[in-house]
């Protein structure tokens, strides 16, 4: 069974075998693809939703769900799975809120929160973003949304972590590192 | 189609690689973070995707899953988390200020909180004393787990973090300024804590914890502690999604009267064995210092722009930063680390530098100390004596990190020990004539990836110019920030074009650092 990690590489093509393998529907495979992913596809999913814990479990196992039945169409020399799973987790996101549209138009209601494409398509880099901090350690993610989002001097995140300064900046150092390493990977990724 | 979208945050000239700045405009754009899936859902989805899978498409492989006893762990354990589950509801929704809302008020209106942290498995059984120390030594120190939290307004407009070295003892001391007062954040990025921060939630958010995070509550039971009444409170978290599935859990134990957390017992379990245990002993002084002047700190640092690069220390140390920072020879080796200054290596790092390229990997922590390393030395052991050693003993490593650049690395290579990810900035000497150590200087740097810090000084060795004395960074916004650290460089070599980098150091967090170099140009 290949590792997880060469189902998702960090570079522009995903892996040939793997890719012959879940289109074989090989059961540890796609476990590995599963295990490797889940946290990524569903942070993306959830921040396209709203942070809606049931829409975005209901999508987020929709994007299972597509994907398996769809892995033909999987072309690892255009991209690595994991944009392939995102390109799914977009379109679901989008038939969820076009259904929840179409259904508050056949009860004349308003549909408030439901996002034209346009804004959903300008939402997905948040999503990338959540999906690479999710992957992150606790603590890095800790610190860095600390630091980032909430502007907390290096000294109070210290502080809240149980660390020194130093050992803090260095934490901090890594956690950019990591989430810089995801991001190039999955910013440049080839979306569909 | 490259993804290109058209708002937000712009990328730098390599796309890929966004600079800090952007980073950071990233983060804000992404918003606050979303809540993890459940245990559950991860589980159901995974089973119904597997159920339309085939075993037989490869010879038979393992699918990854939880080790059976572990299993059978999160199988016992999940009844008595969802009855904690169902506790917290009850126990947060059944009262609007609940038990917990006491519990924070009592925290964020103490004064001064003193800390201290025994990674010891006695449980709540330590009786030892907090140390009663004058404000001026109370101190934040890694070395021995003490933490000093001035839990309310400081009369001071910055923060102060100073390391310095008084009577051989090293330590480091920090004031929190009133941004920093036991803050209460809108997102729960991290597990579980021992520090104080889970039980000053306010209900609403302690709710929120509870259910984004999966963390159960649940009120234990009523007891006494060195005669006191108190209460425990835990809070589980299970790490179903980690490799392997662990469990965290934190008891605090309330003083029934002030309720005022006493102790906290951090207990990380994997399997059926805990695998770590910290126990945090909370002291609540009325009063501590409400000044810097109270610490007796001084702001000593005064810096005078110089224009004369060539002569004297800052001479020496311009071009000794600059060698170090354009070049340094390939090498391979380790870094063995030691929390105590002749105790047991407690990790080894594996680090290599090929022209800009380098790479770090780490050890599995370990454990106790081991005869092998306890009887070995950097001195008097060569780099392929340790290679030996290290491969004989089975120990593994793993990547850490790894990158391109002299000037970018993580601090920890022995290039890096002193000099800091920076470039070299604007020098200036520092006019130290009030200060306790007039006979340093002092180069001003500028980190370029970080805007927001305005000016960065290091007391330099003249003599060494790769130690950092001290440094200090002042940020502009909301006052002035102050941080300031000590590294030691105990002893010194040269590699073989001659650059001196640190062969044994003294760091005031890590302990002491021993770099095991092989020079691939060596002859």
């Amino acid at each position: 069974m290949p590792p997880p990690e060469r189902l998702a590489p960090p570079g522009s093509a995903g892996d040939p075998d793997a890719a012959t393998l879940l289109k074989r529907r090989d059961r540890a495979v796609w476990a590995a693809a599963y295990d490797a992913n889940v946290s990524a596809t569903y942070a993306f999913v959830a921040h396209l939703v709203g942070g809606d814990r049931a829409a975005a479990e209901e999508v987020h196992q929709e994007v299972w769900a597509a994907a398996m039945a769809g892995i033909d169409g999987y072309d690892p020399t255009r991209g690595p799975l994991r944009a392939w799973l995102f390109g799914i987790a977009r379109n679901q996101v989008a038939g969820h809120f076009r259904r929840r549209r179409e259904s508050a138009a056949a009860s004349e209601s308003v549909a408030e929160d439901a996002p034209p494409e346009a804004a959903l398509a300008a939402a997905e880099r948040g999503a990338v973003v959540q999906a690479a901090l999710a992957e992150l350690p606790p603590a890095d993610r800790e610190a860095l949304l600390a630091k980032y989002v909430d502007a907390q001097p290096v000294a109070a995140i210290a502080a809240r972590l149980g660390r020194t300064a130093k050992a803090t900046e260095s934490l901090l150092s890594r956690a950019r590192s990591r989430l810089r390493e995801r991001l190039r990977r999955d910013l440049a990724a080839e979306l569909p | 189609m490259s993804y290109a979208p058209s708002d937000g945050p712009p990328l730098g000239p390599d796309a890929d690689d966004p600079t800090e700045a952007e980073l950071a405009a990233l983060l804000r754009e992404a918003g606050p973070i979303a809540a993890a899936p459940t245990p559950e859902h991860i589980a159901a989805v995974r089973d119904r995707l597997l159920a339309g899978c085939v075993d037989d498409a490869t010879p038979a492989a393992p699918t990854p899953r939880p080790k059976h006893r572990v299993g059978r762990w999160l199988a016992a354990v999940a009844p008595l988390a969802a009855a904690a589950a169902a506790a917290v509801v009850i126990l947060l929704a059944g009262q609007p200020r609940s038990v917990m809302a006491e519990v924070r008020d009592a925290v964020t209106e103490a004064p001064v909180i003193l800390t201290r942290g025994y990674p010891v498995p006695e449980a709540f059984a330590v009786t030892s004393e907090l140390p009663t120390m004058p404000p001026m030594l109370q101190i934040w120190s890694h070395r021995t787990g003490e933490t000093l939290m001035v839990n309310g307004p400081i009369e001071t407009p910055f923060m102060v973090s100073e390391a310095s070295t008084v009577s051989g003892i090293e330590k480091t001391l920090m004031i929190a300024g009133p941004e920093a007062k036991l803050t209460i954040t809108d997102h729960f990025g991290g597990g579980l804590s021992s520090g104080l921060d889970i039980v000053s939630m306010s209900d609403e958010k302690l709710a929120e914890f509870g259910r984004t995070r999966d963390v159960s509550i649940s009120e234990v039971e009523r007891t006494t502690f060195d005669g006191r009444p108190v209460r425990t409170f835990t809070f589980s978290q299970d790490q179903t999604q980690a490799d392997p599935p662990y469990q965290s859990r934190v008891t605090y134990l309330i003083d029934d009267e002030t309720a005022r957390p006493l102790r906290a017992l951090l207990v990380t379990t994997a399997g059926d064995e805990p695998t770590s245990r910290l126990l945090m002993v909370y002291a609540y002084p009325d009063s501590g210092p409400r000044t810097l002047a109270d610490l007796d700190l001084k702001i000593d640092l005064d810096a005078v722009p110089v224009t004369d690069l060539s002569g004297g220390k800052i001479g020496r140390i311009v071009r000794g930063r600059e060698a170090a920072l354009k070049a340094f020879d390939d090498y391979v080796g380790y870094a063995l680390h030691r929390p105590q200054p002749g105790g047991p290596v407690v990790r080894i790092d594996r680090i290599a530098r090929d022209g800009e390229s380098w790479r770090v990997e780490t050890s599995e922590p370990l454990q106790g100390t081991a005869a092998w390393l306890a009887a070995a030395s950097p001195k008097s052991l060569a780099a392929a004596d340790w290679d030996e050693l290290i491969e004989q003993h089975g120990v593994s490593f793993g990547p850490a990190t790894a990158g391109q650049g002299i000037d970018t690395q993580p601090a920890g290579m022995p290039e890096q020990i002193g000099y800091g990810p920076l470039a070299i900035g604007e020098p200036w000497e520092a006019d130290l004539t009030n200060a306790a150590e007039p006979d340093q200087t002092a180069l001003m740097l500028t980190d370029p990836a970080d805007a927001s810090v305005t000016q960065t000084y290091n007391l330099l060795d003249g003599e060494h110019p790769m130690t950092v004395l001290r440094g200090q960074s002042e940020r502009e916004g909301g006052g002035t920030e102050r941080f300031a650290r000590l590294d030691k460089v105990r002893e010194t070599a040269a590699t073989p074009s001659g650059i001196p980098y640190p062969l044994i150091v003294r760091d005031v967090d890590l302990g002491t650092v021993e770099f095991v170099l092989a020079f691939e140009n060596d002859d």
